[in-house]
Protein backbone atom coordinates (compact mmCIF):
# COMPACT_ATOMS: atom_id res chain seq x y z
CA UNK A 1 0.00 0.00 0.00
CA UNK A 2 3.02 2.02 -0.28
CA UNK A 3 2.87 3.72 -3.67
CA UNK A 4 -1.10 4.09 -3.44
CA UNK A 5 -0.77 6.07 -0.65
CA UNK A 6 2.21 7.95 -1.96
CA UNK A 7 0.28 8.84 -5.26
CA UNK A 8 -2.80 10.30 -3.28
CA UNK A 9 0.24 12.15 -0.84
CA UNK A 10 1.87 13.40 -4.36
CA UNK A 11 -1.15 14.59 -5.95
CA UNK A 12 -2.44 16.83 -3.54
CA UNK A 13 1.24 17.86 -2.40
CA UNK A 14 1.33 19.06 -6.44
CA UNK A 15 -2.39 20.13 -6.13
CA UNK A 16 -1.98 22.59 -3.21
CA UNK A 17 1.38 24.01 -4.60
CA UNK A 18 -0.64 24.85 -8.11
CA UNK A 19 -3.73 26.33 -7.14
CA UNK A 20 -4.17 28.39 -9.49
CA UNK A 21 -4.51 25.63 -11.94
CA UNK A 22 -7.58 24.33 -9.93
CA UNK A 23 -9.29 27.78 -9.88
CA UNK A 24 -8.70 29.03 -13.56
CA UNK A 25 -8.44 25.55 -15.69
CA UNK A 26 -8.60 26.73 -19.47
CA UNK A 27 -5.93 26.47 -21.23
CA UNK A 28 -3.90 24.01 -19.07
CA UNK A 29 -2.47 20.98 -21.22
CA UNK A 30 -4.74 18.46 -18.26
CA UNK A 31 -7.99 20.50 -19.03
CA UNK A 32 -7.24 20.96 -22.78
CA UNK A 33 -6.33 17.07 -22.52
CA UNK A 34 -9.75 15.85 -20.37
CA UNK A 35 -11.62 18.17 -23.11
CA UNK A 36 -10.62 16.39 -25.92
CA UNK A 37 -10.65 13.01 -24.26
CA UNK A 38 -14.27 13.67 -23.86
CA UNK A 39 -14.28 14.18 -27.96
CA UNK A 40 -12.18 10.92 -28.51
CA UNK A 41 -9.43 12.69 -29.16
CA UNK A 42 -6.45 10.77 -27.40
CA UNK A 43 -3.60 11.18 -28.57
CA UNK A 44 -1.14 13.16 -31.31
CA UNK A 45 -3.80 13.06 -33.85
CA UNK A 46 -3.58 11.68 -37.42
CA UNK A 47 -4.17 12.24 -40.80
CA UNK A 48 -3.54 12.78 -44.26
CA UNK A 49 -0.04 14.15 -45.24
CA UNK A 50 -0.54 17.44 -46.98
CA UNK A 51 2.49 18.43 -48.36
CA UNK A 52 3.04 22.10 -49.74
CA UNK A 53 5.91 24.74 -49.27
CA UNK A 54 6.58 25.93 -45.95
CA UNK A 55 9.04 28.75 -46.55
CA UNK A 56 11.26 27.32 -44.27
CA UNK A 57 13.98 29.93 -45.79
CA UNK A 58 12.53 32.19 -43.61
CA UNK A 59 13.87 30.97 -40.26
CA UNK A 60 16.39 31.65 -38.17
CA UNK A 61 18.12 29.82 -35.51
CA UNK A 62 15.90 29.85 -32.54
CA UNK A 63 12.90 30.16 -34.10
CA UNK A 64 10.30 27.26 -33.10
CA UNK A 65 8.13 24.85 -35.28
CA UNK A 66 5.02 23.68 -34.36
CA UNK A 67 3.42 20.93 -36.53
CA UNK A 68 -0.22 19.62 -35.58
CA UNK A 69 -3.11 17.29 -37.06
CA UNK A 70 -6.51 18.26 -36.65
CA UNK A 71 -8.08 15.89 -33.82
CA UNK A 72 -4.94 16.02 -31.69
CA UNK A 73 -5.35 15.71 -27.89
CA UNK A 74 -3.39 18.45 -26.25
CA UNK A 75 -4.19 21.76 -28.49
CA UNK A 76 -3.93 22.51 -32.68
CA UNK A 77 -0.35 21.15 -32.51
CA UNK A 78 1.40 17.66 -31.60
CA UNK A 79 4.99 19.01 -32.13
CA UNK A 80 7.38 21.16 -32.16
CA UNK A 81 11.01 21.45 -33.09
CA UNK A 82 13.53 24.25 -32.28
CA UNK A 83 15.10 25.40 -35.03
CA UNK A 84 19.15 25.29 -35.58
CA UNK A 85 20.16 26.65 -38.85
CA UNK A 86 20.68 24.76 -42.06
CA UNK A 87 17.32 23.29 -42.29
CA UNK A 88 17.92 21.28 -38.62
CA UNK A 89 15.34 21.61 -35.74
CA UNK A 90 16.50 19.91 -32.34
CA UNK A 91 13.06 17.68 -31.12
CA UNK A 92 12.02 15.02 -28.69
CA UNK A 93 10.72 11.37 -29.96
CA UNK A 94 10.77 8.33 -27.72
CA UNK A 95 12.91 6.68 -29.98
CA UNK A 96 15.84 8.95 -30.36
CA UNK A 97 15.44 11.30 -27.20
CA UNK A 98 16.49 14.65 -27.97
CA UNK A 99 17.97 14.65 -31.37
CA UNK A 100 18.79 16.83 -34.19
CA UNK A 101 16.12 15.93 -37.24
CA UNK A 102 15.82 17.02 -40.60
CA UNK A 103 13.01 20.16 -40.88
CA UNK A 104 11.52 18.41 -43.75
CA UNK A 105 8.72 16.05 -41.56
CA UNK A 106 7.25 19.64 -41.02
CA UNK A 107 5.89 19.48 -44.34
CA UNK A 108 3.98 16.71 -43.85
CA UNK A 109 1.63 18.13 -40.90
CA UNK A 110 -1.90 19.96 -41.86
CA UNK A 111 -0.46 22.45 -39.45
CA UNK A 112 2.16 23.64 -39.11
CA UNK A 113 3.20 27.08 -37.76
CA UNK A 114 6.53 29.01 -37.57
CA UNK A 115 7.14 31.34 -34.43
CA UNK A 116 9.96 33.96 -34.24
CA UNK A 117 11.20 34.47 -30.29
CA UNK A 118 11.01 38.67 -29.82
CA UNK A 119 14.32 38.60 -28.26
CA UNK A 120 17.99 39.79 -29.61
CA UNK A 121 19.99 37.26 -31.18
CA UNK A 122 22.45 36.45 -28.88
CA UNK A 123 19.64 35.57 -26.39
CA UNK A 124 18.65 33.04 -29.23
CA UNK A 125 21.76 31.79 -29.87
CA UNK A 126 22.29 31.23 -26.21
CA UNK A 127 18.92 29.27 -26.20
CA UNK A 128 20.11 27.25 -29.06
CA UNK A 129 23.53 26.11 -27.27
CA UNK A 130 20.92 25.13 -24.12
CA UNK A 131 18.95 22.75 -26.04
CA UNK A 132 22.27 21.57 -27.84
CA UNK A 133 23.71 20.44 -24.71
CA UNK A 134 20.93 18.02 -23.59
CA UNK A 135 20.80 16.58 -26.90
CA UNK A 136 20.55 12.62 -26.60
CA UNK A 137 18.60 13.23 -22.65
CA UNK A 138 15.77 11.12 -22.41
CA UNK A 139 12.15 11.51 -23.90
CA UNK A 140 9.06 11.08 -21.82
CA UNK A 141 6.07 12.00 -23.10
CA UNK A 142 4.60 13.17 -19.59
CA UNK A 143 7.91 15.20 -18.42
CA UNK A 144 6.79 17.86 -16.22
CA UNK A 145 8.35 21.19 -16.46
CA UNK A 146 10.35 20.92 -13.45
CA UNK A 147 14.13 18.68 -13.69
CA UNK A 148 16.55 18.38 -16.54
CA UNK A 149 16.83 14.15 -16.89
CA UNK A 150 13.17 13.68 -18.50
CA UNK A 151 12.30 15.84 -21.72
CA UNK A 152 9.52 16.05 -24.30
CA UNK A 153 10.24 18.31 -27.66
CA UNK A 154 8.06 21.23 -26.05
CA UNK A 155 10.07 21.40 -22.45
CA UNK A 156 13.56 21.86 -24.09
CA UNK A 157 11.99 24.78 -25.32
CA UNK A 158 10.40 26.09 -22.85
CA UNK A 159 13.56 25.38 -20.59
CA UNK A 160 16.11 26.87 -23.37
CA UNK A 161 14.39 29.87 -23.29
CA UNK A 162 13.58 29.87 -19.72
CA UNK A 163 17.12 29.62 -18.93
CA UNK A 164 17.64 32.81 -20.81
CA UNK A 165 15.07 34.66 -18.10
CA UNK A 166 12.18 34.75 -20.94
CA UNK A 167 9.19 32.37 -19.85
CA UNK A 168 6.60 31.16 -22.68
CA UNK A 169 4.48 29.28 -20.59
CA UNK A 170 1.96 32.14 -19.61
CA UNK A 171 -0.45 30.69 -17.45
CA UNK A 172 2.34 28.51 -15.14
CA UNK A 173 1.25 25.04 -15.76
CA UNK A 174 2.78 21.77 -14.60
CA UNK A 175 3.49 20.36 -18.40
CA UNK A 176 4.43 22.60 -21.58
CA UNK A 177 2.70 21.67 -25.00
CA UNK A 178 3.16 23.07 -28.23
CA UNK A 179 0.07 25.31 -27.98
CA UNK A 180 1.73 27.36 -25.16
CA UNK A 181 4.51 28.12 -26.90
CA UNK A 182 2.14 29.71 -30.04
CA UNK A 183 0.15 31.34 -27.07
CA UNK A 184 2.98 33.19 -25.50
CA UNK A 185 3.57 36.56 -25.83
CA UNK A 186 6.93 36.40 -26.54
CA UNK A 187 6.19 35.23 -30.21
CA UNK A 188 5.00 36.12 -33.45
CA UNK A 189 3.80 34.06 -35.74
CA UNK A 190 5.95 34.31 -39.37
CA UNK A 191 3.99 31.58 -40.70
CA UNK A 192 0.94 29.45 -40.41
CA UNK A 193 -0.74 26.64 -42.42
CA UNK A 194 -4.00 24.74 -41.74
CA UNK A 195 -4.94 26.76 -38.69
CA UNK B 1 -8.20 -24.65 -6.31
CA UNK B 2 -6.32 -23.05 -3.31
CA UNK B 3 -3.15 -22.97 -5.49
CA UNK B 4 -4.69 -20.90 -8.16
CA UNK B 5 -6.38 -18.62 -5.95
CA UNK B 6 -3.00 -18.06 -4.62
CA UNK B 7 -1.63 -17.42 -7.99
CA UNK B 8 -4.13 -14.92 -8.85
CA UNK B 9 -3.83 -13.76 -5.18
CA UNK B 10 -0.22 -12.32 -5.70
CA UNK B 11 -0.52 -11.57 -9.51
CA UNK B 12 -2.91 -8.89 -8.23
CA UNK B 13 -0.75 -7.77 -5.67
CA UNK B 14 2.08 -7.30 -8.28
CA UNK B 15 -0.23 -5.48 -10.53
CA UNK B 16 -1.04 -3.52 -8.11
CA UNK B 17 2.37 -2.90 -7.07
CA UNK B 18 3.46 -1.95 -10.55
CA UNK B 19 0.65 0.27 -11.37
CA UNK B 20 0.54 2.02 -8.37
CA UNK B 21 4.16 2.57 -8.96
CA UNK B 22 3.63 4.17 -12.33
CA UNK B 23 1.36 6.64 -10.69
CA UNK B 24 3.60 7.34 -7.31
CA UNK B 25 6.92 7.59 -9.25
CA UNK B 26 5.36 9.42 -12.35
CA UNK B 27 4.22 12.22 -10.20
CA UNK B 28 7.37 12.42 -7.74
CA UNK B 29 8.93 13.41 -10.94
CA UNK B 30 7.56 16.92 -9.87
CA UNK B 31 10.09 16.62 -7.02
CA UNK B 32 12.89 15.53 -9.42
CA UNK B 33 15.47 13.32 -6.82
CA UNK B 34 12.62 12.14 -5.23
CA UNK B 35 11.51 9.69 -8.19
CA UNK B 36 14.77 8.60 -8.01
CA UNK B 37 14.12 7.53 -4.05
CA UNK B 38 10.59 5.84 -5.10
CA UNK B 39 11.98 3.91 -7.83
CA UNK B 40 14.66 2.24 -5.40
CA UNK B 41 11.83 1.77 -2.78
CA UNK B 42 9.72 -0.17 -6.07
CA UNK B 43 13.05 -2.29 -6.59
CA UNK B 44 13.17 -2.93 -2.78
CA UNK B 45 9.13 -3.83 -2.58
CA UNK B 46 9.61 -6.11 -5.78
CA UNK B 47 12.34 -7.92 -3.59
CA UNK B 48 10.70 -8.24 -1.05
CA UNK B 49 7.24 -9.29 -3.07
CA UNK B 50 9.38 -12.28 -4.93
CA UNK B 51 10.58 -13.29 -1.66
CA UNK B 52 6.90 -13.60 -0.07
CA UNK B 53 5.98 -15.13 -3.00
CA UNK B 54 8.40 -18.30 -3.09
CA UNK B 55 7.10 -18.95 0.19
CA UNK B 56 4.04 -19.90 -1.15
CA UNK B 57 4.12 -21.07 -4.53
CA UNK B 58 6.10 -23.64 -6.64
CA UNK B 59 8.92 -23.05 -8.98
CA UNK B 60 6.72 -23.55 -12.30
CA UNK B 61 3.30 -21.09 -10.49
CA UNK B 62 6.54 -18.37 -9.00
CA UNK B 63 8.29 -18.29 -12.54
CA UNK B 64 4.08 -18.42 -14.52
CA UNK B 65 3.42 -14.76 -11.63
CA UNK B 66 6.97 -13.45 -12.83
CA UNK B 67 5.73 -13.78 -16.64
CA UNK B 68 2.14 -12.75 -15.83
CA UNK B 69 2.94 -9.79 -13.92
CA UNK B 70 4.30 -8.18 -16.72
CA UNK B 71 2.83 -9.54 -19.42
CA UNK B 72 1.51 -5.64 -21.04
CA UNK B 73 5.57 -4.90 -21.53
CA UNK B 74 5.28 -8.18 -23.46
CA UNK B 75 2.80 -7.87 -25.36
CA UNK B 76 3.89 -3.85 -26.29
CA UNK B 77 7.34 -5.29 -26.68
CA UNK B 78 6.41 -7.55 -28.86
CA UNK B 79 4.17 -5.28 -31.12
CA UNK B 80 7.06 -2.87 -31.52
CA UNK B 81 10.04 -5.71 -32.20
CA UNK B 82 7.12 -8.03 -34.51
CA UNK B 83 5.36 -6.85 -37.60
CA UNK B 84 2.12 -6.25 -35.36
CA UNK B 85 2.84 -2.54 -35.32
CA UNK B 86 0.83 -2.07 -37.98
CA UNK B 87 -2.19 -3.54 -36.68
CA UNK B 88 -4.52 -0.96 -35.74
CA UNK B 89 -4.09 2.70 -35.78
CA UNK B 90 -3.42 2.87 -31.92
CA UNK B 91 -0.04 0.85 -32.97
CA UNK B 92 1.82 4.28 -33.10
CA UNK B 93 1.85 4.91 -29.31
CA UNK B 94 2.48 1.15 -28.02
CA UNK B 95 6.13 2.68 -28.32
CA UNK B 96 4.51 5.00 -25.44
CA UNK B 97 2.86 3.04 -23.85
CA UNK B 98 5.83 0.45 -23.00
CA UNK B 99 7.78 3.64 -21.69
CA UNK B 100 5.07 4.70 -19.24
CA UNK B 101 4.67 1.10 -18.44
CA UNK B 102 8.37 1.05 -17.52
CA UNK B 103 7.98 4.17 -15.22
CA UNK B 104 8.82 2.67 -12.13
CA UNK B 105 12.56 2.06 -13.25
CA UNK B 106 12.98 5.43 -15.96
CA UNK B 107 14.36 7.53 -12.86
CA UNK B 108 17.23 5.48 -12.72
CA UNK B 109 17.75 4.91 -16.43
CA UNK B 110 17.38 8.42 -16.59
CA UNK B 111 21.03 8.83 -14.89
CA UNK B 112 23.09 6.48 -17.03
CA UNK B 113 25.42 7.87 -20.08
CA UNK B 114 23.77 9.30 -23.10
CA UNK B 115 25.37 7.04 -25.32
CA UNK B 116 23.85 5.43 -28.66
CA UNK B 117 23.47 2.45 -30.09
CA UNK B 118 22.93 2.43 -34.05
CA UNK B 119 21.61 5.77 -33.65
CA UNK B 120 19.05 5.36 -31.16
CA UNK B 121 20.05 6.14 -26.93
CA UNK B 122 20.84 3.89 -24.96
CA UNK B 123 17.66 4.18 -22.88
CA UNK B 124 15.55 2.70 -25.75
CA UNK B 125 16.49 -0.71 -26.10
CA UNK B 126 16.60 -0.38 -22.46
CA UNK B 127 12.51 0.18 -22.12
CA UNK B 128 12.52 -3.55 -24.05
CA UNK B 129 15.12 -4.96 -21.54
CA UNK B 130 13.15 -4.10 -18.36
CA UNK B 131 10.26 -5.98 -18.82
CA UNK B 132 12.08 -9.59 -18.63
CA UNK B 133 14.29 -8.16 -16.08
CA UNK B 134 11.96 -7.08 -14.05
CA UNK B 135 10.26 -10.63 -14.36
CA UNK B 136 14.13 -12.28 -13.89
CA UNK B 137 13.91 -9.91 -10.69
CA UNK B 138 11.22 -10.87 -9.29
CA UNK B 139 11.66 -14.41 -9.43
CA UNK B 140 15.17 -14.07 -8.40
CA UNK B 141 14.76 -15.30 -4.55
CA UNK B 142 13.58 -18.81 -6.45
CA UNK B 143 17.05 -18.89 -7.78
CA UNK B 144 18.56 -18.10 -5.09
CA UNK B 145 16.80 -20.47 -2.33
CA UNK B 146 17.38 -23.25 -4.99
CA UNK B 147 20.93 -22.74 -5.20
CA UNK B 148 21.19 -22.63 -1.01
CA UNK B 149 18.85 -25.94 -1.20
CA UNK B 150 21.70 -27.45 -3.45
CA UNK B 151 24.35 -26.20 -1.34
CA UNK B 152 22.82 -27.18 1.92
CA UNK B 153 22.31 -30.49 0.25
CA UNK B 154 26.26 -31.14 -1.08
CA UNK B 155 27.23 -30.12 2.77
CA UNK B 156 25.60 -33.42 4.18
Amino acid sequence: MVFPVLGLLLLAVIGAANPHLLVSRSGSVIYTYAASFTKGDIGTGYGSPSPGAVPFSQLEPGDIVLGGWPNTAYGQFSHAGLYLGDHKVLEGYVDYGLSIQDLSTYEHYSRVCLLRINAPAEVKANAVAYALAEEKKMFYPLAFKNGSRLWNCTKIIWRAYADQEIDLDEIGDLWIAPESLAQSRWVSVIYEKGI
Amino acid sequence: MKRGFNIFSFLTRGYILHISAIIAIGLAMYFPGLDIILALIYIYLVWKEGSHCQRRLSQVEMAAVAVLWQLPGYVLAASILLPMESASQFSYYFIFMLELWDTPLLPLISMLPTWTLLGRPLYYYLMFGLVPALSLYYYTPVLLRNRLQSRSAGSI
